[in-house]
């Protein structure tokens, strides 16, 4: 226990270390984009730009800027966004509730059914069920999340409801439960399709094991024989993917959000770079990078936790 | 147990998509029947009421808007966009505001007397509007204001359009003059002087741009500057509207602000601006009556038509030409006639109706259509056209400026600067075509993001670039003095001692006419003898609109406006 504590503080310190080192290099190569955040195809005169390059403080070298940057960031201070003066964190407070929403809900309807998915492939392994679930998870590998949303909008929300009279499915917006359907099926198609292939070859591998034999010998249900010895040995893998399905659900989610119009924070990301709104790009980049470097932190505790063998004490002394 | 439901309904989703296929196909064959009664017709104001498929909105005396994106400042001190200012010209009331065919009418100045030489403009205000916070609107507000965008601290982007301008303007910004000494008095609570550097026949035109709106200061301090207009609650207002709502990235609801002065003038009771960002998505929210008026791009004109939606256009005041670099004298391009030859080889006929399908009208000259002239009457009708399209005399120009220059065309290897957008460089290719085509040379596309084409463009580092200019002001001006040798949107370094001197000469003539015709010969100039740009088209916007929406204005400088119901 004392071991896997040590682990722990010694990920976070590592994680702190590695944070620093992402906001230090987004900085300096930001600072390489052409161009500045101000102009718009119309010049600018120089005493103009003086004024707004102080007012950012892009009037000083690069470096007292880093060092000034993380001195504010440990504060909590992030910056102002340059082209609408608001607080870099209050735009996170807004806009990552519901991008955080929206990844939640993808994740888990990613993870359980593409988790059912693989189990039923496994176990009925040859027949119809097997194949159907098989073609759904190659659509999801192969079908980007652009694609899906685009469809599903036009078919299930604009058609259907046209067709019915009732907008089951709200066409654009986070509101209520109605607008939260599509878009979360529509960013986790892919990622179901990779949980529910890799639950599936898993589930496989551990059915023909010995101790599966066993437990028929003895006896068992089928049911019980499923739920209590092969998934719990299966899904392992599948835990292992986890962190970097985070990562990959909270990059798609940029385009999911755009198509549906939802107010999350991946526009914010995205269009950031485009505009050299540097302030933004460093703190969306920051926020991002500490999120995927917590999720996979924590994915390593839960791997530790459902799999005991596992222990958490990395290199041995 | 949520789970399951979510696999039940998608699986019920799989089955009812067949069924929405089904249900389109009707729908199509009957919005079609109405197509013809939807035909364009050009006009801003959507005062109509032809029936289509497409009845809008269901709340009641509300109107729902797409602006695209968020508008990014709402502090009219620091503002600079179009999106904003479609916000603040409905929240705030200036000195001036536009009607719906953009020319200024007295909002706030009850009465205006010009001073002889045109540079005083003493106006009496009205004494009924009032701020949002309770404080009335009085002269201060605009000395404040002005006082404030002309200093450094405040860091606005758009200062130069008021210091430029107004007596002082440029010691008062730089500090070597007190604030006190800048060209805006309060002679008495509603009295107002605004004292110009020089004659300004747009200065009407000026007051009701968002730079020259008036500030409550009372509510400026309290709320800070850094975050003024960063939300609805940060933000004082006197306007017809007031910002009831703002979800950042999503909507900014307006509603009929009851304190107004003019309440007959509100089209509506409630206006909602929506922020999709995506053009499908737009189109399916307008198909699903989810909003009201939506921008339609070049692909989904044809696909509008089809189902019968109402659509119309309008010049947006943008000019996009081809800007030469001049210093490029190893290409030619320091040759007058090499440069009139690219320009006049594009047929900005087939370009308007066959690539760029918006709206978009051929260019006659660098100043649009849109514009206004001296004594009431449109620049663009005043003066005539300066360019056209015409492949035998392009020709006939582009080979003699070979022979100018001792040059032949395969010599040349030019390149075209353009954004990396797909329909700037669809629209580059045209160009590439063209060239081949009527001059036989072969054209290199170099296509960049925005900010790396500007900072490109900056750094001379082009041949020819396809860009583009919307104007500041209701004024030539805005556009023509662009190239005089010291002006810093001059990318291709041109220089020519007659037309600076025409520019400066016609910055202080105080005749509207006289002034007209020294701007009328620069222009002839910059864009055809000596032809250090070249234009091509004057930029223009689709949009779709239900059968709901009444007295909207859109036009080149407003955006979206509505406040012209009394009009």
């Amino acid at each position: 226990m004392a071991n896997q504590l040590r682990y722990i503080l010694k990920r976070i310190i590592y994680s702190f270390i590695t944070i620093l080192v992402l906001t230090s290099v987004t900085f300096l190569l930001m600072q390489l984009l052409p161009g500045d955040p101000f102009t718009g195809g119309k010049d600018i005169p120089d005493s103009v730009m003086e004024a707004l390059k102080a007012k950012y403080g892009l009037d000083k070298p690069v470096l007292q800027q880093l060092v000034m940057y993380i001195g504010n960031a440990l504060h909590g201070d992030f910056g102002i966004s340059i082209p609408d003066g608001r607080e870099v964190t209050d735009i996170i407070r807004q806009a990552f509730p519901v991008s955080f929403d929206l990844g939640i809900r993808s994740l888990l309807f990613a993870f359980i059914m593409g988790i059912l998915l693989g189990i039923v492939a496994a176990v009925k392994r040859g027949t119809a069920w097997d194949s159907g679930a098989m073609f759904l998870a190659l659509i999801g590998v192969s079908v980007p999340s652009f694609i899906m949303g685009a469809l599903l909008q036009y078919f299930l929300a604009l058609k259907l409801g046209q067709a019915t009279g009732n907008q089951f499915f709200a066409i654009v917006g986070w509101t209520d439960w109605h607008s939260k359907l599509l878009p979360p099926f529509a960013l986790a198609f892919g990622s179901m399709a990779t949980v529910s292939r890799l639950m599936r070859t898993s589930m496989l591998d551990v059915l023909s094991q010995d101790y599966i034999k066993t437990a028929k010998a003895k006896g068992l249900s089928q049911r019980q024989i499923i739920w209590r010895h092969a998934v719990r040995n299966a899904i392992m893998p599948v835990v292992t993917v986890m962190g970097p399905l985070v990562a990959a659900i909270l990059t798609g989610a940029f385009v999911v959000e755009n198509i549906f119009a939802i107010p999350g924070l991946g526009k914010y990301f995205v269009t950031s770079v485009q505009t050299n709104n540097y302030t933004l790009i460093a703190g969306t980049t920051v926020f991002y990078g500490t999120f995927l470097i917590l999720a996979n932190l924590v994915v390593d505790i839960i791997y530790g936790l459902i799999d005991p063998r596992i222990k958490l004490t990395g290199r041995k002394e | 147990m949520k789970m399951k439901k979510i696999l039940a309904m998608a699986l019920a989703s799989a089955m009812v998509l067949s069924l929405g296929a089904c249900g389109s196909s009707g729908a199509d064959s009957s919005a079609s029947g109405t197509d013809s009664s939807a035909a364009s017709d050009g006009a801003s104001e959507s005062t109509e009421t032809t029936s289509t498929a497409f009845p809008g909105t269901a709340e009641e005396d509300t109107y729902v808007v797409d602006l695209r994106a968020e508008p990014p400042e709402l502090n009219s001190i620091l503002t600079n966009d179009v999106a904003s200012g479609d916000i603040l010209r409905m929240v705030i009331s200036g000195l001036y505001r536009l009607d719906a065919n953009d020319t200024p009418q007295p909002d706030l100045a009850e009465e205006t007397q010009v001073s002889d030489d045109g540079r005083v403009y003493t106006m009496k205000l009205r004494q009924d509007a009032k701020w949002s916070n309770g404080e009335p609107v009085t002269a201060h507000d605009f000395v404040f204001s002005y006082q404030t965008i002309c200093s450094k601290e405040a860091a606005s982007s758009y200062a130069f359009i008021v210091y430029d301008n107004l007596l002082n303007g440029n010691e008062v910004y730089e500090g070597t003059k007190d604030p006190s000494e800048l060209g805006v008095k309060a002679i008495d609570d509603y009295t107002l002087e605004v004292t110009f550097e020089n004659p300004i026949p747009y200065a009407l035109h000026l007051f009701s741009f968002a730079s020259y709106y008036p500030m409550n200061q009372k509510g400026y301090e309290e709320i800070g500057a850094d975050a003024y207009g960063d939300d609805a609650d940060k933000i004082v207002t006197n306007g017809a509207y007031t910002i009831s709502e703002w979800v950042h990235n999503d909507h900014i609801t307006l509603t009929a602000n009851p304190d107004y002065y003019a309440p007959e003038r509100c089209a509506a009771g409630t206006v909602r601006y929506t922020m999709m960002n995506d053009a499908n998505t737009r189109m399916n929210a307008f198909q699903g009556g989810q909003v009201d008026c939506i921008n339609v791009t070049a692909d989904q004109t044809e696909q509008a038509k089809k189902l019968g939606i109402h659509t119309e256009n309008y010049v947006d005041n943008g000019n996009w030409y081809i800007q030469f670099n001049t210093q490029k004298t190893d290409k030619g391009l320091d040759n007058a006639n090499i440069r009139r030859g690219l320009g006049m080889a594009i047929n900005t006929e087939s370009l308007c109706n066959d690539i760029l399908k918006d709206g978009s009208v051929p260019a006659t000259g660098l100043v649009p259509t849109t514009i206004a002239g001296a004594n009431g009457e449109k620049y663009r009708d005043a003066v005539g056209d300066v360019v056209s399209y015409n492949a035998e005399e392009a020709k006939k120009a582009f080979e003699q400026g070979l022979q100018e220059t001792g040059l032949s065309a395969e010599d040349l290897n030019l390149s075209i600067l353009c954004d990396d957008q797909t329909n700037a460089q669809r629209t580059a290719e045209f160009y590439q075509a063209q060239w081949k085509e009527v001059l036989g040379i072969d054209v290199e596309i170099t296509p960049q993001p925005f900010k790396s084409r500007l900072a490109s463009m900056d750094s001379g580092d082009f041949d020819m670039v396809y860009a583009g200019w919307s104007p500041d002001y209701n004024d030539p001006m805005t556009f023509l003095d662009m190239f005089t040798t010291t002006n810093g949107n001059n990318y291709g370094k041109f220089s020519n001692e007659e037309y600076d001197n025409l520019i400066a000469s016609a910055m202080v003539e105080g005749d509207a006419a006289a002034r007209q015709d020294l701007l009328a010969q620069a222009e002839k100039i910059v864009a055809y003898d000596e032809a250090a740009i070249y234009p091509l088209y004057f930029s223009g916007v689709t949009y779709a609109v239900s059968d709901k929406v009444q007295n909207m204005t859109r036009t080149g400088f407003q955006e979206f406006d509505f406040t012209d119901a009394a009009d």
